[in-house]
């Protein structure tokens, strides 16, 4: 008899969603959704409020990247403005996000995804969790928790709050960055590459044994992928030009603006997902989920390893080989098991931008 | 030994700020798990029923849809005290700016006007909650304990409200530092 399995919910990740699994009258898998299920209004509500009042509103999007938000909407408020931002106010804005980048991405790894990978997959559900790895390996669940902090402090340290500091805004930012708060960072910083060199080892030795079943299966689809480039090919996360790659890494564009986003981003609607979904635009909208024109299915985390022939990532190279091995075909920082190493990969580069 | 109590956290209508500042608490979480089990929480636990005979729940966000109302007056069922957990919780604060508007218009605006194709209202009968015509604070909806207030409330604030009631006490948020909003 066919039936649905319902995930309600789905937990260990960053915000509210329920998964769902059609069986056929077989028992065999014949679809499988991904559903959020938040809706808030913002593009209702956002709208007749001061353009400087939209930092501190959309911050609230997300208690996880506010700095995203933050930082997208002093960058808009730049353009109305038609200012220039200072050099140092530039450079701070930079830091912020790196500092983002650390506490966002360390929270994926280590407090909500690691579980899986340390204590296993079937492990008992009532500790295969941040607490159970708190148990189960003290000092390393400290690491990811200092690792995690220390993304956090940089953030208080330059907008005075950890979470939803409004302190980037049109034109720069309010503050500097005194002399202690630097100190300070450069104290803290050897600890989190550390931490991070730690991450990446771990996970490709987790790569090479349990999870070797898992790279080649878990979450395998196509997916575009999107990230920013900086004008010499380098890595970049707030500035530059926007790049497009398939999921076995070919070019589909490049060198977009985000002031033309309209013209190559849209975004279609689902009856069972409060989420819209996002394509390109020159592709149209996918006929089906798996087989055709992929969906643009991530946009930060993967994507962020930067795609395309320029890509240069010592750290990140090493294990790549492991990945293909398993599936020739697609790149490995593209793949879903990868994307926790690709994850990492930006705390790495964070913690070197410093 | 003291017997360990049994903590939940649950987020409804609101954007995990409150836990993050939870997980703020960084070392400090080391001492939590002395004291308690987490037994539901969306950051910390894969359970998905909310159990019997929790001691203590911290609840993030307003009361913005089916699902929520649903799973507040569960927790209300089951939990000892109820902590209304960070502004959203405590005011309705973002998510009631909603309120200005009626829901088929948010809805409008966000899934009709502003989507490129197949402009529609998200609509799955037991999947996707439907919204409540008016977002709601938690007290509006269950009875509350404890508030703690904040956008979100910084982690010595919550720590300043945890500390006494793992330890069986009321705790006694007063002035500025512990009570301030945003």
């Amino acid at each position: 008899m066919a039936r649905t399995i319902t995930i309600d919910p789905v937990t260990r990740i960053e915000g509210h969603a329920k998964i769902t699994l059609q069986l056929d009258d077989a028992g065999q898998l014949v679809d499988a959704r991904f559903h959020v299920v938040e809706f808030r209004g913002f593009e209702t509500f956002c709208e007749g409020h001061l353009f400087t009042e939209m930092g501190g509103l959309t911050a609230r999007i997300c208690g996880i990247c506010p700095v995203s938000h933050l930082l997208a909407a002093a960058k808009t408020g730049d353009k109305l403005l038609a200012v220039q931002v200072p050099p140092a106010a530039r450079q701070l804005r930079r830091l912020l996000n790196l500092a983002q980048i650390c506490q966002s991405h360390a929270l994926s790894f280590f407090h909500l995804s690691s579980p899986d990978f340390l204590l296993g997959w079937e492990s008992d559900v009532a500790r295969r969790n941040l607490f159970g790895l708190m148990a189960a390996d003290p000092e390393l669940a400290r690491a990811g928790i200092r690792l995690r902090q220390f993304g956090q402090q940089v953030l208080e340290l330059l907008g005075g709050r950890k979470i939803h500091a409004a302190w980037a805004v049109p034109g720069g930012v309010r503050s500097h960055l005194s002399v202690e708060a630097r100190d300070w960072i450069l104290a803290r910083l050897p600890e989190a590459k550390a931490t991070v060199a730690q991450a990446l080892a771990l996970y490709k030795t987790l790569l090479d044994g349990p999870l070797a079943r898992e790279q080649r299966t878990f979450g395998d689809f196509p997916s575009l992928f999107m990230a920013l480039i900086a004008s010499d090919g380098r890595w970049e996360c707030i500035e530059g030009a926007i790049r497009l790659v398939d999921s076995n890494g070919q070019l589909v564009a490049d060198a977009l603006s985000e002031d033309d986003y309209a013209s190559f981003l849209g975004e279609a609607v689902e009856p069972w997902s409060t989420l819209k979904f996002p394509y390109y635009k020159p592709w149209g909208i996918p006929k089906a989920f798996i087989g055709s024109a992929p969906w643009l299915d991530s946009t930060c985390a993967s994507a962020s390893v930067p795609p395309g022939p320029t890509a240069s990532w010592p750290s990140f190279a090493s294990a790549a080989p492991r990945r293909r091995a398993a599936a020739a075909s697609s790149p490995p920082h593209l793949h879903t098991t990868m994307r926790a190493w690709s994850r990492s990969s930006p705390v790495w580069r964070a913690s070197s931008s410093w | 030994m003291t017997v360990r109590l049994r903590l939940a956290t649950v987020w409804l209508a609101g954007c995990s700020g409150c836990h993050m500042s939870l997980l703020d608490l960084d070392e400090w979480l080391f001492e939590l798990a002395r004291w308690a089990d987490i037994v539901y929480s969306p950051i910390a636990s894969d359970t998905k029923m909310f159990p019997e005979g929790v001691d203590i729940c911290l609840v993030e966000g307003a009361v913005a849809n089916s699902d929520n109302r649903e799973l507040a007056l569960q927790l209300r069922e089951r939990s000892r005290l109820v902590v209304s957990f960070g502004d959203c919780a405590v005011t309705g604060n973002v998510p009631a700016l909603r309120n200005l508007w009626s829901c088929q218009s948010v809805l409008d605006r966000g899934y009709g006007e502003l989507a490129d194709q197949t402009p529609q209202h998200p609509h799955a009968p037991g999947i996707v909650p439907e919204l409540l015509e008016r977002v709601l604070p938690l007290h509006q909806v269950i009875a509350v304990d404890l508030f703690v207030p904040g956008c979100p409330p910084p982690a010595p604030r919550i720590r300043a409200a945890l500390e006494p009631l793992l330890q069986g006490r009321r705790p006694v948020l007063e002035g500025a530092d512990l009570l301030r909003f945003g």
